[in-house]
């Protein structure tokens, strides 16, 4: 039979008597191993500078094997109980089939890149921070530690409110000013600033006197740079 | 809480494969007992949507990250895919993954070549390695959680056409006939 399909690759002799019949598109037989017995008798001697010597006997022991089976085609009462013992090749050549295939479905999930990953482990003594508490301490009086922080800060938190409050506005201080001018007739201005409680209130005062000077409700006298500025109503109220 | 929950937080602080015989003792339960949890624990994670899996490999556990996030944790961690293995390394991993544990006689009944440079090298890899299992007076050997993290897969069921190779029949003949050959011989 021609033989013609060279082999370059392969991995061990089944791979190669797999790839010898299947270079021939023979079925897995008793018949088409017979077939191929030539073709790998001489691989093995044109590859035998290329087999690693540790994996030598293992393509001679095939080949013996084949040659066997050749023989007994041709001669049916000759039999070697050595060469009868184990798995006969035609089953270990279905099987190494078998797996060859497999194989190849693991190379696919090999390089599909979807490997999965472990946690790196990282020594805790190193990498975390050792937490030691002084005896005692128990999550409520954590809670209680929290709350007297946080009590400590309430006073903070509420003073620009209560000091809005305090603050006088302009329109406050104009109605004041206003009230006082009203029944008084004539007021002096500074002792209406001397009531004031801080410098705050006391422009807040001057603002509302401007006011009231703008709105033509009270008329101011002042004698001097410097001295008392008498407020009087006027005639427009 | 639950075992299967402790042994959740028990992978996640050890952050590394585990067997079920340490993760015993650590959690003072018997074998049995463990076994179901992990099992629990895997079927949890799986039908949650978890971003993590448990794998197995015989008696050895690991919680690991879902295959389907394997592009952005790669990039976070910054790892380089794993470079290609050769043909006679992913045979042998395939046998050793749907027909392992077994011994190296028993391997190379099937592979037909003498494998034990390649075992060495696999084993090497971390991605072999000696079961407790001696077999015959030999050490067998399967693959480690490290292997299936490579692929993807959180075990051996989770393999192509595994039952159908697992018990294939040419390769229980073949071994078989390897036991009793050895066995006539012993």
């Amino acid at each position: 039979m021609p033989y013609s399909v060279r082999i370059e690759q392969f991995e061990g002799p089944l791979d190669l008597l797999l790839q010898l019949v299947e270079s021939e598109k023979l079925e897995i037989t008793s018949v088409s191993l017979l077939q191929v017995t030539e073709p790998f008798v001489r691989h093995v001697r044109e590859h035998h500078g290329k087999i690693p010597p540790e994996e030598l006997a293992d393509f001679l022991i095939v080949a013996a094997r084949l040659v066997y089976l050749k023989s007994k085609a041709i001669l049916p009462t000759l039999t070697d109980p050595e060469l009868e013992e184990g798995p006969d090749l035609e089953t270990q050549l279905r099987m190494y089939k078998a797996f060859a295939q497999a194989a190849a479905k693991i190379a696919a999930l090999a390089n599909a890149g979807r490997s999965s990953y472990g946690r790196i482990y990282r020594a805790p003594k190193r990498e975390a921070p050792v937490f030691t508490p002084p005896n005692g301490v128990t999550p409520n009086l954590l809670r209680e530690l929290y709350h007297r922080a946080a009590r400590r800060l309430e006073p903070l938190i509420a003073l620009p409110k209560t000091s809005l409050e305090h603050a006088m506005t302009v329109e406050e201080k104009i109605g004041q000013l206003r009230d006082r001018v009203s029944t008084l007739m004539h007021s002096s201005f500074h002792r209406f600033l001397s009531e004031s409680q801080n410098k705050h209130e006391m422009v807040i005062s001057f603002l509302a006197l401007l006011e009231l000077i703008k709105l033509r409700i009270v008329r101011v006298e002042q004698d001097g740079h410097f001295s008392d500025i008498t407020l009087t109503l006027t005639n427009a109220v | 809480m639950t075992l299967d929950a402790l042994i959740e937080a028990l992978l996640f602080a050890t952050s590394q494969p585990m067997s079920a015989r340490k993760i015993a003792e650590a959690v003072s339960q018997k074998p049995p007992e463990v076994e179901d949890a992990l099992n629990a624990l895997q079927e949890r994670l799986a039908s949650s949507g978890s971003g993590t899996r448990l794998v197995r490999s015989g008696q050895t556990a690991e919680l690991v990250t879902h295959p389907d996030a394997a592009e952005i944790v790669r990039a976070a961690l910054k790892q380089e895919l794993h470079g290609e293995l050769s043909k006679p390394s992913l045979e042998t991993l395939s046998i050793l993954a749907y027909r392992g544990p077994m011994t190296r006689p028993e391997l190379e009944q099937i592979r037909g070549v003498q494998s034990s440079l390649i075992l060495r090298n696999l084993m090497l890899r971390g991605l072999v390695e000696h079961k407790e299992d001696a077999r015959l007076g030999q050490p067998t050997y399967g693959v480690t959680v490290a292997f299936f993290k490579h692929i993807g897969l959180s075990g051996a069921e989770e393999l192509p056409d595994y039952s159908e190779l697992r018990g294939h029949s040419a390769v229980e003949q073949a071994l078989q006939e390897l036991v009793a050959s050895h066995e006539h011989s012993a």
